[in-house]
C-alpha cells in the first residue's frame, strides 16, 4: 500500500521522530510506514488521518 | 546527507570494531570451555563420553545446541538489563534486536530482562535434566517448581509485553511465531511419521524443543529483517 506520510510530514517540517511522538508509536513504525515495509492498523491509520485533518484515502492508496 | 548518500552500517568501522569485539569474546570463550573439556575428558572429548553413556546422536547434537542456546539467552538477559541503565547500549538498535531507544522500547526493557532470565532457568534446567549426571530424585519438586514459576514469569512478562510493545513490533513478534510454528508442526508430523513406521528412533522433548527454538530465532530473523529495513544499523537510522 502507498502513502503519503513522507510528503504529509515534510510539508509540516516534522521529523520522523516528531511524527512517532505525535502518533504514539516507535519512529521504527513510522520509517516501516514510509518505506512500505508495514501497513498501519485501522485504528492507527485513522489516527493518523486525524493528525493531519484528511481522509485515510487522502493518505492511503491502496495497490491492487 | 540523503538515504541514497549515506554510508551503509555494514563494514563501517563501528561494524567491524563490534564484529571483531564478539570474534575475541567468542575465541575466549571457546579458549575456555575447550581447555575445562580438554581436562574434564582427558581420553576424548564430551561427544564421544556422551556417546558412551548411551545417548544417541541427536540428543548430543541437542544438548550442543541447547548449550549455545542457554548462552544467548544469558547474554540476552545481561544485554537487555544493560539497557535499562546504559545510553550507549539503548542506542545501539543491533544489541536491542531493532527496538532501539524510543519511549515504548524504553519501557519494554525490564519486562525483558525478566522474560530472558526466566527463559534462561527454565532451559537451565532442561538442559541439566537432558545431560549426565542425572541429579537425585530429592531435588525433582524443587526443580519442577523453580521450573513452574520461571514458566509463569514468562508468560506474566509476555503479556505485558504485548500491551508496551507497539503495533509494529507486535506484528513482526506474531508473524515469527506463526511461521515458526508453522515450520515445526510440519517437521513435527514427518518425524511422527517416521518414529512411528520404526524408520527413526524416538525423539526427547528436548530435541524438539531446541529445534523449535532455533527455527523461531531464524524465522524472527527473517521477518524483522523484511519488516524493519534498518534493523542492522546501530544508530537511529535518518530519516527516510
Amino acid at each position: 500500500m502507498k502513502n503519503r506520510l513522507k510528503v504529509l510530514r515534510a510539508e509540516r517540517n516534522w521529523s520522523q521522530s516528531d511524527l512517532a511522538d505525535a502518533l504514539d508509536v516507535s519512529r521504527q513504525t513510522i520509517n516501516a510506514l514510509e518505506t512500505g515495509k508495514y501497513d498501519p492498523s485501522l485504528p492507527l491509520a485513522f489516527k493518523i488521518a486525524r493528525l493531519f485533518g484528511l481522509p485515510i484515502e487522502a493518505i492511503f492508496e491502496d495497490t491492487p | 546527507m540523503s538515504a541514497l548518500e549515506k554510508p551503509k552500517a555494514i563494514f563501517s568501522p563501528k561494524w567491524l570494531v563490534s564484529v571483531g569485539a564478539l570474534a575475541v569474546c567468542g575465541a575466549a570463550f571457546g579458549y575456555v570451555t575447550g581447555g575445562w573439556f580438554a581436562e574434564r575428558f582427558p581420553h576424548g572429548g564430551g561427544f564421544s563420553y556422551l556417546a558412551e553413556q548411551g545417548y544417541p546422536p541427536l540428543t548430543i547434537i541437542s544438548l550442543v545446541l541447547g548449550g549455545i542456546l542457554l548462552f544467548i539467552y544469558i547474554c540476552s538477559a545481561i544485554v537487555y538489563g544493560l539497557a535499562i541503565f546504559n545510553k550507549g547500549i539503548v542506542g545501539n538498535r543491533v544489541l536491542t534486536g531493532g527496538l532501539g531507544s524510543n519511549p515504548s522500547s524504553r519501557k519494554a526493557y525490564p519486562y525483558i530482562l525478566v522474560f530472558y532470565i526466566a527463559y534462561t532457568v527454565v532451559f537451565g534446567i532442561l538442559t541439566l535434566y537432558a545431560a549426565p549426571p542425572k541429579l537425585p530424585t530429592s531435588f525433582a519438586w524443587p526443580m519442577f517448581l523453580i521450573g513452574l514459576a520461571s514458566s509463569l514469569a514468562m508468560a506474566w512478562s509476555a503479556t505485558k509485553l504485548w500491551f508496551i510493545l507497539d503495533e509494529f513490533f507486535r506484528t513482526i513478534w506474531v508473524e515469527a511465531c506463526a511461521l515458526a510454528s508453522f515450520i515445526m508442526l510440519v517437521i513435527v508430523l514427518i518425524v511422527a511419521t517416521a518414529v512411528s513406521v520404526g524408520l527413526m528412533p524416538a525423539v526427547t522433548l528436548y530435541s524438539g524443543l531446541v529445534l523449535y527454538q532455533l527455527i523461531y530465532l531464524i524465522t524472527y530473523g527473517i521477518v524483522a529483517g523484511a519488516r524493519d529495513p534498518n534493523m542492522l544499523e546501530m544508530g537511529e537510522p535518518e530519516d527516510a
